[in-house]
């Protein structure tokens, strides 16, 4: 009796532990900044959905996704990002979304989490390493990285005397 | 002693070779297929193919002599005895090719053809009276010592005198305030109140011998359809050419101010600003349409060709617009003239040594720099990049849908921005684009974006421009119920000190 007692705790911490804990997302924000004729142009997407999951493994991230709408891009010049959704750029219509997903994550010391995304845009697939950070704030977790791409890596503009290839890209977000 | 022998023969031999490879220099020959084909930008329709002038016939045309040329002054400033000493001269002709050695030499020689015209007229009361009218009008600017760069007096026979007529120096040249003359410029020749003047001169004969207004809509209708007609393209711009009163036909040319001409193939209402010619060589299309490539030299020999006189001949699908082709004249003498390849080569070569000349009034450095980082920030260096301040691409305007197989064969930068689309949809010229300007020596262009709507680069930053109760300095056809000026909506937001150092940039280049 006191033998499956014991048991029936060690299967319950182990379920405990295998249990997901599924978040909500509560904000999120995607900005980039590029240089044009050596000066930064700086915008965002402001419609950025994504999904997160927590497990006691490793790094804690179970899964981690995200997803934007492309045609919700600004960059302060209202001409310019319709341009920039014009098949010389994103190509919207057949491209309307940009989607990354991790693939793989090892936690480091203290917030810092080593992970490798896959990231699509204009259905090109990159295997992207990316320094994150992940904190507790009360009840929320707190996520935040940066990382460069190369533009013309997705097909995004060709090439240019002005625009530099190198896009810094900086991914913020809000869990509850 | 033998080998001071050998070096000196050496020598003698490199001369001579050298001297003539510079006296042998190949002259090319752009009227052949190799550059007709692809050198003109398809028509917004594509449907409608330009014709021009079979090769064989284009080789029949008659060339162009090129006599020495004299000064044109405005009545009662030349020298005393002026004409009297010009009819004693003996014809002189100054463009001889065989006496080309150097560059400096084809230049030179290029200079004499920018100067001169394909039509030459004589010399009458009537000219004279014209340019003391237009000065008086305060339309005529007067260069040093009260000389008019735009025409040549021409002595070619003894004791006869003629003006040139339409040439390149009429519209790319430029008297300043200080009365210097600046050759390639944005010019400001009153090309179109001239004309009006003459219209102005013809309506009001006909309305006193009391013609019936039919028969002056005929006699106009030549000239509409000649400058221009584009009777395939079905649009209110068309229409209203071929329905406009003469007044108002008129009334809309007499409105060009400096710097802008209702040159062929535009329409009316909808006339051009004059570019400028500087850094020509690093441009990739001509005109504001994009209409033709530019290559090589060859394709700006083609472009010279055609706008002098080639293109009166082009056919657009079969519409015959201007002049018939020489086969197909009664009289080939009436076939029109050409310049010669060597003629071409040494106008292109003078155009290519064209450089915009610096601002002489200079700002502060200081807000110069200011100025340039605003450039960049405010994206104005993407489509004005430097070196040349334009990306060399093509434009397409709103309403114009172009196939997806011109991105590998035409430069085009995707997006409208959002000016008036008529020259580039419903003219001759018209091919749904607008190329990006070179911005180098904008400050001294009076006329602004394609249509010369704007005139200065405050009014251009300026958020009013956009208002139905805007009043233009620009160009503003009668028709228009609103005089605000749309698109090209970079920089109205800025603050007045931003667009100042902007401005002051943008005036340095």
């Amino acid at each position: 009796m006191k033998s499956s007692y014991f048991t029936l705790i060690f299967i319950f911490l182990c379920s405990c532990s295998a249990i997901a804990q599924k978040l909500v997302l509560e904000e999120a924000t995607v900005n980039f900044k590029v240089k044009n004729a050596g000066f930064w142009v700086n915008g965002y997407f402001d419609d950025v959905k994504a999904e997160m999951e927590l497990q006691q493994s490793n790094c804690k991230i179970k899964k981690l996704n995200g997803k934007l709408k492309v045609a919700s891009i600004h960059t302060g010049i209202s001409l310019r990002d319709e341009h920039l959704k014009n098949d010389d750029y994103f190509d919207i219509e057949l491209y309307p979304e940009i989607w990354m997903e991790l693939l793989y994550c090892e936690a480091q010391k203290g917030k810092s989490i080593d992970t490798v995304f896959k990231l699509v845009i204009k259905n090109v697939e990159r295997e992207i390493h990316i320094p994150l950070t992940m904190e507790r704030d009360l009840n929320r977790i707190l996520i935040s990285a940066d990382f460069e791409i190369n533009r013309q890596d997705f097909g995004i503009g060709g090439d240019s005397l002005t625009l530099a290839n190198e896009v810094l890209v900086s991914i913020a977000a809000s869990f509850k | 002693m033998r080998t001071l022998y050998q070096v000196l023969l050496t020598c003698i031999a490199l001369t001579t070779l050298f001297g003539f490879m510079v006296v042998t220099i190949d002259i090319p020959k752009p009227y052949i297929k190799k550059y007709l084909e692809g050198v003109y930008v398809p028509l917004a329709d594509s449907t409608i193919s330009i014709n021009y002038v079979p090769e064989d016939q284009y080789e029949k045309l008659a060339t162009q002599e090129i006599y020495k040329s004299y000064p044109v002054y405005l009545p009662g400033r030349e020298p005393e005895g002026y004409y009297e000493s010009l009819s004693q001269l003996e014809p002189e002709v100054v463009f001889k090719e065989d006496e080309l050695t150097s560059n400096e030499d084809w230049v030179k020689a290029g200079e004499l053809v920018f100067d001169y015209s394909l039509s030459l007229r004589p010399l009458d009361s009537t000219f004279l009276t014209r340019l003391t009218l237009l000065h008086d009008k305060e339309k005529l600017p007067v260069g040093k010592d009260g000389i008019i760069p735009f025409y040549k007096l021409v002595v070619p026979e003894k004791g006869v005198l003629l003006i040139t007529g339409r040439s390149c120096v009429m519209c790319h040249t430029k008297i300043m305030p200080d009365s210097s003359i600046i050759k390639g410029a944005q010019g400001n020749f009153p090309f179109d109140p001239d004309y009006a003047e003459d219209l102005r001169g013809l309506l009001g004969n006909a309305r006193s011998q009391n013609v019936p207004q039919e028969q002056i809509m005929q006699g106009l209708f030549g000239d509409k359809m000649f400058l221009f007609g584009a009777p395939w393209i079905k649009s209110v711009a068309q229409q209203r050419l071929l329905d406009m009163s003469p007044e108002d036909f008129i009334e809309n040319i007499d409105r060009a101010p400096s710097g802008v001409v209702h040159r062929h193939g535009t329409n009316i209402g909808t006339p051009a600003s004059i570019p400028d010619l500087y850094n020509l060589k690093d441009r990739k299309y001509l005109d504001h349409t994009g209409l033709m490539r530019h290559r090589s030299i060859e394709d700006l020999m083609l472009y010279a060709t055609f706008n002098e006189e080639t293109d009166f001949m082009s056919k657009y699908n079969d519409y015959n617009m201007l002049r018939p082709w020489p086969n197909e004249q009664e009289n080939p003498m009436r076939a029109g003239r050409r310049y010669s390849d060597a003629q071409l080569y040494a106008l292109a070569k003078y155009i290519y040594s064209l450089n915009a000349p610096k601002n002489p009034i200079s700002q502060p450095e200081e807000l110069v720099n200011k100025g340039q980082r605003i450039f960049a920030k405010e994206g104005c260096v993407t489509c004005h990049a430097p070196p040349y301040f334009s990306n060399n691409m093509l434009l397409p305007v709103d309403g114009f849908t172009f196939p997806k197989s011109y991105k590998s064969k035409l430069d085009i930068f995707d997006i409208s921005v959002g000016t008036d689309p008529q020259l580039a949809m419903s003219t001759r010229r018209g091919t749904g684009f607008y190329k990006v300007p070179s911005l180098i020596g904008v400050w001294n262009r009076q006329a602004l974006l394609h249509d010369g709507s704007i005139s200065s680069l405050e009014e251009l930053l300026s958020k009013e421009r956009l208002q139905d109760n805007f009043e233009r300095t620009g160009y503003n056809a009668t028709y228009n119920t609103s005089q605000k000026v749309e698109g090209h909506p970079f920089g109205l937001e800025l603050s007045t000190e931003n667009k100042q150092a902007l401005i002051a940039y943008v005036n340095s280049l």
